[in-house]
């Protein structure tokens, strides 16, 4: 909550975009308004039409961070096993900068994973996977993603913000600023973590040059999701309306004065804050949930031990799952957009265990939530995705040399997302790769295109969701993206 | 509390630290037990001062925001220092309880926390 009223030409530019974006009014802007006797401006949250007819009205983004193996998931090599050991022709790797591998004495890796055909479609899903195998006909697995950032951080960055540098706005800031959020008493945009945390951390979910109410919200991932819900000792509700009155009005002459966008953003969150007071301990009280229900979601499920430094420590099974089924919750309850994170799937080395490990954890309670959506019929208008900034190299990767190779390195030519729910065509495999996974062949998907296709899933236009910011207007986009028809039902 | 105010892991650098605005932190700065224990201490100091309201609002403005409040301000800030003796009228400590909560008020202006 730093923020300075420094009145440069840009936050002039900031608020004018900030007001005329605004619609009908509550809060402090109705304050500001009825000071100023001026027309109603609205809370920049208030639900906003989109351009056309939308399919999704809500999303649920699964980020496994780090790059989980697409080779050993979603996209059988066969042939990486008869080339197991070998190197690979120079022409493929002459101009390919690698995170960590040594282009010399690197060889192919093969993998030890069997696939098999899945629902009616005949999906090739891993062993790794068999919950989510069952959900094939559901999801749209695309296996010719591609990027440009071949590490952590600059990845990141483009899959959630559409571009690999700080300061753009995340999807779920970008959906909330032009369709506000159905959610009153929530925010629009809720972020869940679990594991040791990303490394882009809260760039994430950053709003970027967009006014800080369409920043994403992170819930805790151990004890309550929420702290401080009740008022210190002899503040009873009362005196907490009053306070939070007050603060809007006195936030109000502040805004008159100053015209700082992030004034009101300021406000919104005190009037939101006291309105979670009254909603969040229902959100977050999953003793009224199904026991069949938390079981499901394996809530309970006992957790292998395992020797996994990337993990994050015990406790992430219950964590990942226990968000899960948040998601769901959050979903039911009007928010627009949540962003559901767990690091880490950066499978350098130990690979087999800790990939092993990670699917344990994550294939169920996954699966658990695309069931839950359908039987509550909320698959249809909720969005859900399972992404990751790149995925890994067939290649064997031989930091420093060691030849004591157990993992892969990151690749962003060709790798493997799905999309569920929310206007998506389930059960097809868009894309193509060639028989090492090097490169691909058919249908080639870059982020900006997934965004532009998310957004028009929302009934947004990519072209047209703009914001107007150091002279140019800005896109999720960029200057980039397509809508890739093939995913749309 | 370090989450809540975009502290990154620590494990990990970062190049830049985030500014964000959430209701968490509102939440934080209202209702943790470290800020309303400085809004109980500054409370304190308010009721002890000599002087009209006005001239301890104004003391308190000045503690807080470092500036005198604006006619508006003032008028808004007495308001509510009525509305809570109002409620605090007949209850032990009722003219303490009321500046803790009209101190915890001026530490969560936006004139106030932490700024860079």
């Amino acid at each position: 909550m730093m923020m300075g009223p420094d009145m440069n030409p840009v936050h002039g530019l900031a608020r004018r975009g900030f007001l005329t974006s605004a619609a009908s009014g509550t809060g402090l802007l109705a304050l500001a308004h009825q000071m100023a006797g001026a027309t109603p401006v609205a809370n920049p949250l208030s639900p906003k039409p989109s351009h056309a007819a939308p399919k999704a009205k809500a999303c649920i983004c699964i980020y496994l961070e780090g790059g989980p193996s697409q080779i050993d998931l979603f996209d059988p090599k066969p042939k990486l096993n008869e080339l197991h050991g070998q190197k690979l022709p120079d022409s493929l790797t002459r101009n390919v900068r690698f995170a960590f591998i040594q282009k010399e004495g690197a060889r192919v890796l093969g993998s030890p994973r069997t696939f098999a055909r899945h629902g009616g479609c005949g999906m090739e899903l891993s062993d790794l996977l068999p919950y989510l195998s069952r959900h094939a006909d559901d999801i749209a697995l695309v296996r010719s993603m591609h990027t440009e950032a071949f590490n952590h951080h600059p990845g990141q960055l483009l899959m959630n913000t559409g571009a690999p540098v700080f300061g753009r706005p995340s999807m779920g800031s970008w959906l909330n600023y032009g369709l506000g959020s159905p959610s009153r008493d929530l925010p629009g945009y809720v972020v869940l973590s679990s594991g040791r945390g990303t490394s882009g951390g809260t760039s994430n979910w950053g709003s970027g040059f967009l006014p800080s109410t369409y920043q994403g919200v992170l819930f805790r991932n151990q004890g309550d999701p929420v702290l401080n819900l009740s008022n210190p000792p002899g503040v009873d509700a009362d005196i907490q309306e009053a306070t939070i009155r007050a603060l809007s009005s006195l936030g109000a002459g502040q805004y008159k004065h100053l015209g700082d966008p992030e004034i009101a953003s300021r406000v919104e969150s005190y009037e939101l804050a006291f309105r979670m007071q009254a909603s969040a301990p229902e959100l977050i009280d999953l003793s009224r949930e199904d026991k069949r229900t938390i079981e499901r979601y394996g809530l309970d499920r006992k957790e292998p031990a395992i020797k996994a430094s990337r993990g994050g420590g015990p406790g992430q099974f219950r964590s990942f799952a226990t968000n899960c089924l948040l998601a769901r919750r959050l979903v039911e309850r009007g928010v627009r957009f949540v962003n559901l994170f767990h690091a880490s799937w950066d499978h350098h080395s130990n690979l087999d265990n800790e990939l092993t490990h990670n699917c344990l954890m994550a294939d169920q309670p996954v699966a658990a939530l695309l069931d839950d959506l359908k039987a509550r019929g909320m698959l249809d208008s909720t969005l859900v995705l399972w992404l990751s900034e790149f995925g890994r190299t067939p290649l064997g990767e031989n930091r420093g040399g060691s030849s004591n190779v157990t993992g892969r390195d990151h690749h962003p030519f060709a790798f493997s997302i799905w999309m569920a729910g929310g206007g998506i065509k389930g059960g097809q495999v868009l894309g193509k790769t060639d028989e090492i996974g090097w490169s691909i062949l058919e249908d080639p998907v870059h982020v900006n295109d997934l965004h532009a296709t998310i957004l028009h899933l929302f009934g947004m236009d990519h072209l047209r969701l703009t914001y107007r910011f150091q002279g140019r207007d800005f896109r999720l986009t960029d200057v980039g993206g397509k809508v890739v028809n093939k995913l749309l039902a | 509390m370090l989450m809540t105010f975009d502290a990154p892991d620590a494990n990990v650098c970062v190049m830049r630290r985030e500014r964000s605005t959430t209701p968490l932190q509102a939440l934080t700065l209202l209702n943790d037990p470290v800020f309303f224990e400085c809004a109980v201490s500054l409370g304190g100091i308010l009721k002890a001062e000599s002087g009209s309201d006005a001239s301890r609002l104004r003391q308190g403005m000045l503690r807080s925001a470092g500036r005198p409040p604006s006619p508006d301000e003032e008028a808004t800030l007495s308001g509510f220092l009525t509305t809570a003796r109002a409620k605090f009228a007949g209850k032990d400590d009722a003219e303490g309880r009321a500046w803790t909560v009209v101190a915890r008020l001026l530490l969560n202006l936006e004139s106030v926390p932490v700024r860079e």
